[in-house]
């Protein structure tokens, strides 16, 4: 039995990890030891293509980069 | 979020109810076939029924639990001529990286339980393993990624170790893969 499916990931939530590591000078597989999380989980993260984000999670990355949850998230309006 | 562009079938209660009319039927089914290979050896002696056929029958189910473990035996277990394993193939899409989606399959596989027995990560390929359960002597989960304009296609196949029929097992091990990775990402 062959079934095809596609699916799509349609995010208007930005997520700047990859801004904020750069400018923090911290490498993902970094980041990734200091807050416990995989560094495969984060790359998903950092492309946008996670379902969502645990505060935890959000609290762990701010506490390790020195910034704000809006340094992390942007919210871009899509074209209707 | 994960969107599907291809309407799935919802589950009405006729396809439900179908499903377990389909596992009603082949009880009865073995149970017939029992009692008519039963009523054979003990009615006439014949040496096929009473010794060489269960012989060969313990031989190929020795064989398939030794071998499982092997990549190389991967084509014994999903060939289609193949009429001692039950099959389920799928395919699905993700808009991942080949390799991003290849490290997060394996990671969900690990936490759902199967195990890991082969992976390439040159060539992506993944042999995972389920354990006994009162359906089934377990089954080999086998996946290949292919990718294409960004766009990785998961190529899956769950193949039973011993048994024509799974009652659904094989099927169940594929959503339970794809629930357990939806799950997954949220981070």
């Amino acid at each position: 039995m062959h079934v095809f499916l596609k699916a799509l990931i349609v995010m208007p939530i930005i997520v700047n990890l990859d801004v904020m590591l750069a400018k923090r000078k911290v490498k993902l597989k970094d980041l990734s030891e200091q807050i416990g999380i995989s560094t495969v989980n984060l790359s998903i993260l950092k492309q946008s293509k996670g379902k969502a984000i645990r505060f935890s999670t959000l609290e762990s990355i701010c506490a390790a980069l020195h910034c704000q949850p809006g340094d992390i998230l942007e919210f871009i309006e899509s074209d209707k | 979020m994960i969107k599907t562009d291809q309407e799935t079938k919802p589950q009405t209660i006729t396809t439900k109810h179908m499903r377990y009319i389909k596992h009603v039927v082949v009880m009865i089914v073995i149970a017939v076939m029992s009692v008519i290979l039963t009523k054979l050896i003990f009615d006439y002696d014949i040496l096929l029924f009473k010794i060489i056929l269960p012989l060969v029958i313990l031989l190929l189910f020795l064989f398939s639990i030794i071998v499982r473990r092997n990549i190389r035996f991967k084509p014994f277990f999903t060939s289609k001529y193949n009429l001692l394993t039950g099959k389920y193939r799928s395919n699905y899409e993700f808009e991942f990286s080949k390799e991003l989606l290849f490290y997060k399959i394996l990671e969900v596989l690990r936490e759902s339980g199967f195990k890991v027995r082969y992976m390439d990560e040159k060539t992506c390929d993944i042999l995972a393993t389920s354990g006994l359960t009162w359906t089934s002597w377990g089954e080999n989960i086998y996946i290949e990624f292919k990718e294409q304009n960004g766009i990785t296609r998961m190529e899956f196949c769950s193949s039973s170790i011993f048994g024509i029929y799974t009652w659904g097992k094989n099927e169940y091990n594929y959503q339970n893969l794809l629930n357990k990775f939806e799950e997954s990402l949220v981070i």
